[in-house]
């Protein structure tokens, strides 16, 4: 019984990594057909299966840009961004989305630079460099304890003094690049126009707003989400035009 | 070849002469106003004397007075050039065509003359209206009343609103007191247009009484959010010599509607009327070479407000960095007036004949009720091969050029985020980063904790040492008394007492201490009284048996036990 067990759950980890293989191949399969619908759909399936595959969203991306949903594709290639904020590609496919869009709209990052590059070293780098850091600061704890009264006493407390900020520096880079792709915060109108509501029920929509705009998520209500434009007016969206990064 | 000489110093002297030219210039904003607008006169000068301007008659001079100094680049030269500078602002009471100057800057002995400046003065044809309804019987029972005027009931979100206080009396005013202004809540963006120094009196007729009425504090108002708004009323004393009657105006209302949802995708935030037009500094380049496009907007409304307008780029063209914004705004009876220009440095990167399309901007007209698209005029750019040229790939717009306006290729493996099995939240992670430093620490302290018994240790072996070295001391004394060596027995029994006492007192018998440091110290210590005054005693009895008159043989036998057993006890404690 235990051997059945072991077996099927080899089985099945191979069988989903293998159909997961499938669908990536078969999207590009399709792309290279000039089949964007059903590469589309692949490369949606990947992206559902495997949420944290920047790759899937890329080429989501590209499948939307080659449909001409370009708002669609803004969002793909903003998730890619979000999971691999190195990516250094679909920042330019953004703003050629936006020139395509020609409503004025140019790709804002989310993030700054300095959190890009956080972000983009990854949370294990950090964590091991914590890790790391965290012996050197034993060294320097037991050698401070050992050697005392001794000409190298100022020195080991200068450096576990250095240690120490270094350690809580990269606790913080390991804990907020561990959170970063769960935060929501971000979304991209999908629709070729959004209304825009002043709340949460009303009825008729004070402005539009344009497809590709990258706006701010506050809240998410029933059907509308509370969302604060680049200009910083704060309106509510319908769910429905607006996908979250 | 003399006259080449001539020409050539009479040149020279011009060009120094041009160069150091005083240069007096006077300006006045805006160039067309109402009666009453505000008026600012600027006099500018590279040379510091005193200044004076030619105004028209009847010119009302404001409190605003402003004069100092600023510096200046000079591009061409690239020298630095120092103005000074006198502003003031006032208002003109009538209708008509003025003109403003010259100013004169006297230096010395010399005056130097500034350009003149004609100013069109029109009627207030747009001023606030008077709603006779909003004067109510109340008010025209009272010696005076005020009231607050409007340009419009009803404005769009960014149209401008003209504001003022109107008061009427049945007597003639001199002047008035304690103003205290309107309000209104979200009037943020204001600006005042008329000069508030004095009060223009004029009869007036309501419900034919005639009333002596004056306009007072003409704002210009940009209302933030839509709905309905309130307008708070004034207050004011309004005094005929000593005389006053205090005055609170009766407060209005206006309704902000918000613009019309289907906005053009061009447009740009202004509500007014606007112009654009839009220059290129060269036509005929080279492949590589940067060219400026310069786009001006200009009209009246909210202008301070409007967004930058969006060029219509096709490929072969590159904008470089931001557009340099100029502004020249005043604000008068028809909002924001004047223009904002935008000065673009874009980058050829094809050759051949090129058209530079159109800029085009929407805006939204308050009295037309709808959205006017207006555009600049295409150009045409020669722009001749260049072999050398290649495009940099320092900037994501040169980026997508290079890239022949094309998305990067599909990825062909996999990138999985490594956010997905981050080792952050797991046990691991915190247990790694906390056991280091807890064994640091234990480790620290028990190494620690283990030196300090080694040198407990090794003290105490010294101690116990120097105890049997006191003690052989003592067994030296009791030989020589067995051999009747008196003198070197009581030196002996004094070096036995003095090693004890370094080793109680400093932890090293080697240390030989004084008789009396040795006292004084055990006082010190608190050691029993009784042990000292032996120990003082066995000293004195040492001393007298050398130096003094002897001894008897008890005594003598019996020094040598009191010296132990002080040694003995002392040691103990």
């Amino acid at each position: 019984m235990k051997s059945l067990s072991i077996f099927l759950a080899i089985f099945s980890v191979l069988y989903c990594t293998l159909v997961h293989a499938n669908s990536f191949d078969d999207g590009l399969k399709a792309a290279n057909e000039k089949n964007y619908k059903q590469a589309i759909h692949e490369f949606e399936e990947v992206a559902k299966e495997e949420p944290q595959n920047s790759a899937a969203f890329y080429n989501l991306g590209n499948a939307y840009y080659k449909n001409k949903e370009f708002g669609k594709a803004i969002w793909a290639y903003e998730t890619s961004i979000k999971l691999n904020p190195k990516n250094a590609e679909a920042p330019v496919n953004i703003e050629l989305c936006y020139r395509e869009l020609t409503n004025g709209n140019s790709w804002q990052p989310s993030i700054s630079g300095l959190q890009r590059m956080i972000y983009g070293i990854g949370s294990t780098t950090w964590a091991i460099l914590s890790i790391l850091i965290s012996c050197l600061i034993a060294y320097s704890i037991f050698s401070l304890l050992k050697q005392k009264n001794t000409p190298w006493k100022r020195f080991h407390v200068m450096a576990l003094f250095g240690e120490t900020i270094l350690f809580i520096g990269f606790l913080i880079a390991a804990n907020s690049s561990a959170n970063y792709p769960a935060n929501n915060d971000f979304g991209i109108i999908t629709a070729k126009t959004s209304p825009c509501y002043l709340d949460e029920t009303a009825k008729s929509s004070e402005f539009m707003v344009n497809e590709g705009a990258k706006v701010h998520i506050l809240s998410e209500k029933a059907n509308r989400v509370e969302v604060e434009l680049l200009e910083g007016r704060k309106v509510f969206i319908s769910k429905k035009d607006l996908r979250i990064i | 070849m003399k006259q080449v000489f001539l020409h050539s110093v009479f040149l020279f002297v011009a060009l120094c002469s041009f160069g150091q030219k005083p240069i007096v210039i006077l300006e006045v904003e805006p160039k067309e106003a109402e009666v009453g607008e505000m008026l600012t006169i600027t006099v500018r000068a590279n040379v510091q004397g005193e200044i004076d301007v030619d105004l028209p008659s009847g010119f009302i001079h404001g409190y605003e007075i402003m004069n100092g100094m600023n510096q200046e680049i000079d591009y061409n030269t690239g020298k630095v050039i120092n103005y000074f500078y006198l502003s003031q602002n006032g208002a003109m009471p009538k209708a008509g065509t003025f003109k403003f100057g010259p100013a004169y800057v006297k230096k010395g002995n010399k005056v130097y003359r500034s350009n003149t400046v004609t100013v069109t003065i029109r009627k207030e044809n747009t001023a606030p209206v008077t709603n006779g309804n909003e004067i109510t019987a109340k008010q025209l029972r009272q010696p005076a009343f005020g009231m607050i005027e409007k340009s419009k009931s009803v404005i769009y979100e960014g149209e401008p609103l003209i504001l003022n206080a109107k008061v009427y009396s049945i007597f003639d005013p001199s002047h008035l007191e304690d103003y205290q202004e309107y309000k209104l809540d979200g009037a943020l963006d204001k600006h005042d247009i008329t000069t508030s120094s004095r009060i223009t009196v004029r009869e007036e007729k309501i419900k034919r009484t005639a009333y002596y009425a004056f306009e007072h504090d003409k704002k210009v108002i940009f209302p933030i959010g839509t709905g309905k708004f309130t307008i708070e009323p004034f207050k004011l004393m309004l005094r005929r010599g000593i005389e006053g009657v205090p005055i609170t105006s009766s407060s209005t209302a206006i309704e902000v509607k918000p613009l019309p949802g289907n906005a053009p995708k061009d447009f740009i935030g202004g509500v007014g009327l606007f112009t654009v037009t839009s220059s290129i500094d060269q036509t005929k380049l080279k492949q590589g070479d940067v060219f400026t496009l310069i786009v001006e907007v200009s009209g009246y409304g909210n202008l301070q407000n409007i967004s930058e307008p969006k060029l219509n780029l096709p490929k072969g063209f590159v904008v470089y960095g931001d557009a340099i914004v100029k502004e020249d705004i005043a604000f008068g009876s028809r909002g924001a007036e004047g223009k904002i220009t935008y000065e673009y440095n874009i980058q050829v990167t094809k050759y051949g004949e090129l058209v530079f399309p159109e800029t085009t901007l929407s805006f939204f007209d308050p009295i037309k009720e709808k959205y006017v698209q207006i555009s600049t005029q295409s150009s045409t750019l020669s722009v001749q091969k260049n072999a050398g040229f290649k495009i940099s790939d320092n900037s994501t717009t040169t980026l997508v050029e290079s890239k022949g306006q094309d998305i990067f290729p599909f990825k062909t493996s996999s990138e999985l985020s490594t956010e997905h099995n981050s080792i952050v939240h797991s046990p691991v992670f915190w247990a790694g980063v906390t056991v280091p430093v807890l064994c640091g620490l234990f480790l620290g302290l028990f190494w620690r904790k283990r030196e300090e018994n080694e040198v407990h240790v090794v003290k105490k072996q010294e101690k116990q040492q120097a105890k049997v070295g006191i003690q052989n001391v003592f067994s030296d004394a009791e030989n020589a008394l067995m051999n009747q060596d008196y003198t070197n027995y009581y030196g002996l029994i004094e070096k036995g007492l003095q090693r004890s006492m370094g080793l109680y007192l400093r932890n090293d018998d080697s240390i030989i201490l004084s008789k009396s440091t040795i006292l004084e110290e055990l006082r010190l210590k608190n050691v029993e009284a009784v042990k000292i005054t032996a120990l003082q005693q066995l000293f004195t009895s040492c001393e007298e048996a050398r130096y003094g008159f002897g001894i008897t043989p008890e005594n003598r036998d019996a020094l040598i036990i009191s010296a132990k057993q002080i040694s003995q006890s002392i040691l103990k404690a």
